[in-house]
């Protein structure tokens, strides 16, 4: 954190290398997180460098409180939100293959067709979660943070970070069930709780 | 194992030494365990799946994508290099927005900045406004602090066309000079169009 404060101190003192290491630092975060809420790969490049833009424009309101990162993703969940919420968006679908099934690091796994079917309804159901829900549940499961990160990075109390990521699981869990009963439990047999 | 032992071992499995009382708390107890086992079995598995299941993108080439966004933040962000084009390009969002009374107010800040040049310099204000951070209040103080100043001071005159003359913005002070006090409304909005001005002197 003292590192990241550092750096934005050295932007706004005008240190362009600070700036670059900033942008190089949490590009791919801030390109992941959009990515996550709306994959497609052009609209989230966009919307990642207006990420950036604002947050340099608006530097000065940074008050070091929290993380330069969580702010960051903090204004660029804000600008996805309003893209979605925005005219232009009501006739644009995500133009991303699902089918492309990877992990984290990027390595394609050998799924089972039931993996693979459920995942994909699974990402269908995320996408119609209410805002705050997706975004808590998105930043838990993908950016590994903590409950506080959510609270600062979503600017709302620790305890409504935590419902939020609460009623998206129990609303994605209720609803793939409700839909894929069989192949669920197909899935369900296989899983070892406690490893 | 252990969460399963950790929420059964207060109970005794031999059913012989089991109240009715006790069984019912006995299966109550089991099946609340179950259906929380199933439930973490459950939310276990749709962590998995979001995990497996998320949309990916072929990562952007860091150095192409950071050299990007440097451009557009420089192109976002003017850096003026005079004194009157700072003056110029902190304004000129106003002036292209605003009504005639935000462009007589800023034409009105110009004049402020300029007549007052050597009592602002030493002011940290004038950094706040040359950094974008003008607003109503501050921009009509200083109009009429200019209005003053232009009227009470011929002598400043000098010092403005020189400042003027060395940046090449003569214009300004021929509606000055022309008007002697506030400019007219069309010598605004030649105030407000550099372009225009400068293709009128040239003709």
């Amino acid at each position: 954190m003292e590192h990241d404060h550092n750096l934005v101190r050295r932007h706004k003192e005008g240190d362009r290398k600070a700036t670059e290491e900033l942008i190089r630092m949490y590009q791919g975060v801030v390109f992941g997180v959009i990515f996550k809420i709306y994959p497609n790969k052009a609209i989230c490049e966009e919307l990642t460098q207006d990420a950036f833009i604002r947050a340099f424009d608006k530097i000065d309101q940074f008050q070091e409180r929290s993380t330069f990162k969580s702010w960051l993703i903090r204004i660029a969940i804000n600008l996805t939100k309003n893209y979605l919420t925005s005219y232009g968006f009501r006739n644009v679908k995500p133009v991303e293959d699902f089918n492309r099934v990877k992990d984290q690091a990027g390595e394609s796994h050998e799924l089972t067709v039931a993996h693979k079917k459920l995942g994909q309804s699974l990402q269908a159901l995320v996408r119609d979660l209410p805002h705050k829900q997706r975004t808590a549940v998105m930043l838990r499961i993908y950016e590994d943070m903590s409950f506080s990160e959510i609270a600062e990075t979503m600017d709302c109390p620790f305890d409504t970070a935590k419902a939020n990521y609460r009623h998206g699981i129990q609303s994605l869990k209720k609803n793939l069930f409700k839909h894929n009963k069989e192949l669920a439990h197909e899935l369900l047999e296989s899983l070892d709780i406690f490893n | 194992m252990s969460f399963w032992k950790a929420s059964t071992s207060s109970i005794d499995y031999d059913e012989g030494h089991l109240t009715q009382e006790d069984r019912v708390k006995f299966e109550s107890r089991l099946k609340s365990d179950l259906k929380l086992q199933d439930d973490l079995k459950e939310v276990r598995l749709i962590k998995q799946l979001l995990k497996t299941s998320a949309p990916h993108a072929t990562p952007l080439d860091p150095e192409i994508f950071t050299q990007r966004i440097l451009s557009k933040i420089d192109r976002h962000t003017p850096k003026p290099s005079t004194f009157w084009e700072t003056i110029i390009s902190n304004l000129q969002p106003i002036l292209n927005t605003k009504s005639l009374a935000w462009g007589a107010a800023a034409a009105s800040l110009t004049l402020a900045l300029v007549f007052g040049w050597q009592s602002f310099q030493s002011n940290s204000k004038l950094e706040a406004l040359l950094n974008n951070e003008l607003n109503e209040t501050m921009l009509f103080q200083v109009a009429s602090i200019a209005f003053k100043k232009s009227n009470d001071q011929a002598s400043s005159r000098l010092e403005l066309s020189e400042l003027l003359e060395w940046t090449g913005e003569m214009d300004v002070v021929n509606i000055i000079d022309r008007s002697g006090k506030l400019p007219s409304k069309k010598a605004y909005k030649e105030l407000l169009s550099p372009d225009t001005t400068s293709d009128k002197n040239r003709d």
